[in-house]
């Protein structure tokens, strides 16, 4: 994810630093959007535009099709539908309407002109021909989550999970929007189903963590407690010196240190119920967070310092035979 | 509730930015600047971008924690929030996370705003709409009364907003809008856009 990011900073900065249209240069970058599913509409309606438009003859015609695709989906993402429509024109007379693509393309069209109706009309002419049409089914949940009906979007998604269990950026997707509606306990379900699916990827264990800390009770905080440290396991700042970017995972070392805080807050927590273990993961935490500010943003340190010192927690208190142990790190 | 509003331009460039920066997500942040006790007047002289996924409380605590303490070392207040979202035809409905979160800021400051990003037009030039708590709970709607004007005391060579905004577009300059959320995943950006010039 972080270098896919450097590689689009870097196409991005080139590509306003470049004085004339450098064709090759925009070919790849839509080339890597494609590729990494960065939604940049802005940036690929205004140069793809010109691309298709004008370089059209020089590219590989495989690809040349696949483009003009792309630049149409981004062009009605940016309200653009003159545009849109003029490329439109040219995949319909290439592979007329009978094409499933183009009719996808069609009913997206009359999504961004505002004739929902047409749109959910298209999309089931398709689903009759071709039920198993995943594409389609998800532009008509999109557009009752466009419309801001998520009860009957959420009643879709269901319906499609129960076939196709395994996509878990549809779990995302219904996850959101549970998390939309405040409904924390769906979408800690529908993230117990992503983790399944993607059991390395450290961002959904914070997610998972993150909204089991917004659910509140010190039982959750624990279950948070988990998860950020699990994810720190999967991506912890100690790996980075050798990689020449700053560290990505400091919603987990933030959450180490709220979650403890929080338990010591809560009803039914307090810091006499902490683990010693919990206890020595919040003073790392809390080094770790110094150091990351000191390296990167040294400006901030007397906000983070001041954040640090808020959210400490009280010293434990211990039996006269553990103080020896305990009392050097604690002072620390 | 404030009787009026104003914001400086700067900060309603960056609110705009926050919000083209991220077109498809729902984006919040908060209003900073001072309240005139007399007559209740808001000038909104800075703004901190937040979050452009989802809204979840650990790292919005964090925020919170780090921005008043900034706030309390410049001598500034936390005045409101200000939110953009995800779906145009209920622009106006704020997320129920945004109505939790102003509830919770108004029973706190009982001066604040909470200000929606909307079309920039000509009855409505800084593209905000100021949105007043309604009776029920949770319940936020627009002011028809109130409108949001612009600040131009602090800079006042250029104040077409749609020009500014268009510039900033076509030099990219949006994507640099750096939000609390963005911070978290690269430690090595400046959530308070100290260095970012429109």
């Amino acid at each position: 994810m972080t270098t896919e990011l450097i590689e689009y900073q870097s196409y991005h900065d080139q590509l306003h630093k470049s004085r004339s249209f450098n064709w090759v240069l925009v070919r790849d970058l839509l080339r890597f959007l494609r590729k990494s599913k960065f939604r940049k509409s802005l940036i690929v309606s205004q140069y793809g535009y010109k691309l298709v438009d004008q370089y059209f003859s020089k590219l590989d015609p495989q690809e040349g099709w696949d483009l003009l695709e792309q630049v149409i989906v981004c062009c009605l993402d940016c309200n653009q539908i003159e545009k849109a429509q003029t490329l439109l024109n040219r995949l319909v007379a290439k592979f007329t309407t009978n094409s499933v693509r183009v009719k996808r393309l069609i009913g997206m069209l009359y999504e961004c002109q505002g004739l929902i109706q047409e749109a959910i009309n298209v999309y089931q002419t398709i689903l009759q021909e071709y039920p198993s049409d995943s594409m389609s089914m998800k532009r008509q949940i999109s557009i009752y989550k466009s419309q801001g009906i998520h009860n009957r979007a959420i009643q879709l998604l269901n319906t499609y999970l129960q076939i196709y269990m395994c996509d878990f950026e549809a779990w995302l997707e219904l996850a959101s929007i549970h998390i939309n509606l405040l409904s924390y306990k769906s979408a800690l379900f529908c993230y117990e189903e992503i983790i399944l699916n993607a059991p390395i990827n450290y961002l959904f264990y914070v997610k998972y963590a993150e909204i089991s800390y917004s659910l509140g009770g010190a039982d959750n905080f624990i279950l948070a407690l988990k998860y950020y440290t699990h994810s720190l396991e999967l991506n912890s700042p100690l790996d980075y010196p050798e990689q020449d970017h700053p560290p990505t995972n400091l919603p987990s070392i933030y959450g180490i240190i709220m979650s403890i805080y929080s338990f010591c807050e809560s009803s039914h927590g307090g810091v006499n119920k902490l683990k010693d273990s919990q206890v020595n993961l919040m003073e790392w935490a809390q080094k770790q967070l110094l150091d990351i500010t000191n390296q990167y943003t040294p400006d901030k340190k007397d906000i983070v310092s001041a954040f640090i010192k808020l959210t400490d927690i009280p010293k434990k208190s211990t039996t006269p035979k553990d103080v020896e142990q305990q009392q050097p790190t604690i002072e620390k | 509730m404030s009787s009026s509003i104003s914001i400086y331009f700067d900060a309603l460039c960056k609110i705009h930015c926050h919000a083209l920066k991220h077109p498809a997500s729902s984006i919040n942040g908060l209003l900073i600047g001072s309240v005139d006790k007399k007559d209740q007047h808001i000038i909104v002289k800075d703004v901190i971008p937040l979050f452009h996924t989802y809204t979840l409380s650990p790292l919005f605590e964090v925020a919170m924690i780090q921005i008043e303490q900034y706030c309390r070392i410049n001598g500034l207040d936390i005045i409101g929030l200000y939110n953009g979202n995800q779906n145009l035809s209920n622009e106006l409905d704020p997320e129920p996370i945004v109505k939790r979160i102003s509830d919770i800021l108004f029973s706190e400051l009982k001066t604040m705003s909470l200000l929606t990003v909307t079309k920039i037009e000509d009855d409505c030039p800084s593209g905000l709409v100021v949105m007043d708590k309604a009776g029920s709970e949770h319940g936020w709607i627009k002011n028809k009364r109130n409108v949001v004007s612009i600040d131009i005391t602090a800079d006042n060579k250029n104040t077409d907003i749609k020009r500014t905004l268009k510039d900033i577009l076509l030099q990219g300059k949006e994507s640099s809008i750096v939000d609390f959320e963005d911070y978290t995943n690269n430690p090595s950006l400046d959530w308070l856009n100290k260095s970012w010039k429109r």
